[in-house]
């Protein structure tokens, strides 16, 4: 009988990008959710101090979320360091790391994952919309993760990674967990020092300012005066005009003959 | 003496001269100093001509793009004719490298943007654009109209993204270049990151704004803006830049050392996208819609010719109140905005409110029984025709070429 999976989820202190207000981010409650479907035991994991947002995670199913104090400073090795150091799991080192596709009030540029599976050294799959243990294992090997990424226009992408390694979530992911207000209320959050030494490296500071809505470009000129006009056709020679232009326009596959 | 230049007739006369015979011949229409330049030696402005060069093809008005600052319209007045003067960049300053996605092997419309933003960073530095791209590609023919005066094709792995970009890092660490451009697409992020975090320099990811000088992308869940120069490693977002629409460069094959075998690969194995069902594709993402409007009452039939035609199926607002489609395939302002690549509307007069639905669909196919719909007006084929004749013929063409 295989164990549970020992997963952490990174989280965020985040805002809601309308009114502001500290809220989750949605990518972070999808991870949780992907935890909960491969049967993980999970913890989540935030670098810097306790703040009241992170009890909505815990609402959505995560008991037990570790908060490394003085961690945002340098939140890459912190959160690396404690990844690493065992602390988080008393039954043995953590096997998947799942994130968010990028934060909600930060720099919000997701590279962090990224960052992170380079210090660990582990695999990074970015995207994913489901995940599953793969079925059959030889004895001794690594334990493998089979994963769909989500790509445009509704297509999937299947990939198979060996653990450990970092999983980024996708919007489109379906496994999205009841929120339970009692969980809520009753989630405790543990503060752990974060075990940096040393300076923090030094950022270069890049000027902020309130951000400008500009139009964006736009692609597709309307075709305003109309096209090609076919007034009363037989609906033989109409059937044939539009299977015709489909095709040239390359939506409507060639016909199997050809 | 007044500082003006003193004229002198009779070489004027002289210049003017053509052919030696022996009877003297003279242009007198040309002007003294040559094309385009009066007597007093100034330009001189032909308004006819550059009414012509403003003017906008199509359309039965004439409608003239007045350079209204930063658009299409102002890209498209730059270049008025097709110059078949292939520009060539021999000694850059510096490169400035652009990594497209190239899904199929061809440049997409991120792709030409992103290419358009590198050429904006290298003429600031008199610079070249290096496209990197894989090997094997088999249409980059356009690389020189979208831009790129060098063309690098490495082995890029396509099943190992880990393997991608330490390939990626291999090349980039051999032409070191100034700035890095990745178009903000699902792959093109997630290479770029994997670039970032492996060489460990800043990224600056979904660039909104790019000129020579700054770079502006959001933050802060989009409440914030963030203003730097442009960093070395950057993505830009979709539709922000304009793709390059000035004389063809050259796009010389440039040769990138092999990089070395990467130590990590075979960690990730990915296998080739698969393509969604559409018949059960939500309707945001579709890329083909068929859509049934009041003048649809089979809908048994529009439902057999949208399988036929490998299409999800969209409505109106009005087939959706009486029931006859789910809520879910609604098109339209109340409905879902789609963003396909083709839409074929049945019976769909297009109210505005529907046709709001419709805003970045590119090629429209309307089937209708009104000349002057609406509907007709934005389709790039229109057949004037009732729909319930035609769905079955198309039905019948379909099942006729299957069997």
């Amino acid at each position: 009988m295989a164990t549970a999976m020992r997963a952490v989820v990174l989280l965020s202190a985040g805002i809601d990008p309308v009114s502001g207000r500290p809220a989750p981010v949605g990518t972070e409650i999808r991870a949780i959710g992907l935890a909960r479907a491969l049967g993980a035991r999970m913890v989540g994991l935030h670098a810097g101090p306790p703040a009241p947002v992170l009890r909505e995670y815990a609402g959505y199913g995560l008991a037990d979320i570790v908060c490394l104090d003085g961690g945002e400073a340098d939140p890459v090795a912190a959160l690396a360091g404690a990844i690493l150091s065992g602390a988080l799991f008393a039954e043995g080192p953590v096997e998947l790391v799942l994130a968010g596709r990028r934060a909600s009030g930060g720099a919000d540029s997701g590279l962090l994952p990224y960052a992170v599976a380079e210090r660990l050294g582990w695999p990074m799959v970015a995207d994913v919309a489901q995940a599953q243990r793969a079925g059959a294992q030889q004895a001794g090997a690594s334990p493998d993760l089979d994963l769909e990424q989500a790509r445009p226009r509704g297509a999937r992408r299947a990939a198979r990674v060996a653990l450990p390694c970092v999983v980024g979530v996708h919007d489109v992911a379906a496994c999205v967990p009841d929120f339970v207000f009692a969980q809520a209320r009753a989630a405790c959050l543990r503060a752990l020092p974060c075990g940096l030494d040393g300076p923090p490296p030094v950022a270069e500071a890049a000027e902020e300012r309130a951000y400008r809505r500009r139009p964006r470009l736009i692609a597709a000129a309307a075709q305003g005066t109309g096209g090609r006009v076919l007034v009363d056709p037989a609906p033989q020679d109409a059937a044939r005009a539009i299977i015709d232009h489909l095709r040239a326009l390359g939506v409507l596959p060639p016909p199997a003959g050809s | 003496m007044t500082g003006r230049p003193r004229r002198d007739p009779r070489a004027e006369r002289a210049a003017r001269q053509v052919g030696a015979g022996a009877r003297p011949r003279f242009d007198l229409a040309q002007p003294p100093g040559g094309a385009g330049i009066g007597s007093s030696g100034r330009l001189r402005r032909d308004p006819r001509a550059e009414h012509a060069r403003l003017l906008v093809p199509g359309g039965d008005r004439p409608r003239l793009a007045r350079g209204g600052g930063a658009g299409i319209g102002a890209a498209r007045a730059a270049a008025p004719a097709p110059a078949v003067r292939v520009v060539r960049v021999d000694d850059p300053a510096c490169l400035v490298v652009a990594v497209p996605d190239l899904p199929d092997g061809r440049l997409d419309r991120l792709d030409r943007q992103v290419l358009g933003a590198a050429r904006v960073l290298a003429d600031a530095a008199s610079g070249a654009v290096v496209l990197l791209g894989g090997a094997g590609m088999p249409d980059l023919g356009d690389a020189g109209p979208a831009g790129a005066d060098r063309l690098a094709l490495v082995d890029l792995a396509a099943d190992d993204p880990d393997a991608r970009a330490a390939i990626v890092c291999a090349a980039l660490a051999a032409l070191s270049p100034r700035h890095v451009l990745f178009p903000d697409s699902d792959d093109g992020a997630d290479l770029a990151r994997r670039v970032a975090a492996r060489t460990g320099r800043g990224l600056m990811t979904g660039v909104e704004v790019l000129t020579a000088r700054q770079a502006i992308r959001p933050c802060r869940a989009g409440r914030c803006e963030q203003v730097s120069a442009p960093p070395a490693l950057l993505t830009l977002a979709a539709d922000r830049v304009a793709p390059y629409a000035g004389a063809v460069r050259e796009a010389r094959p440039l040769a990138v050392d092999p990089p070395p075998a990467p130590p990590m690969a075979g960690r990730i194995r990915a296998s080739a996208p698969r393509a969604a069902d559409p018949a059960t594709m939500t309707l945001a993402e579709a890329p083909f819609v068929v859509a049934a409007g009041n003048g649809v009452t089979d809908f048994a039939l529009f439902r057999s010719v949208v399988a036929g035609l490998h299409a999800t199926p969209g409505a109106s607002r009005v087939v959706c109140d009486a029931g006859s489609m789910p809520r879910a395939a609604q098109v339209g302002a109340s409905g879902t905005v789609l963003d396909a690549v083709c839409y074929l509307a049945f019976g769909i007069a297009g109210a505005p409110q529907h046709l709001q639905g419709l805003g970045r669909v590119e090629h429209v196919v309307a089937v209708n029984t009104d000349l002057h719909a609406a509907m007709v007006a934005r389709a790039g084929l229109s057949v004037i025709a009732d729909a319930q004749r035609v769905m079955p013929a198309i039905r019948d063409a379909l099942a006729a070429e299957g069997g």
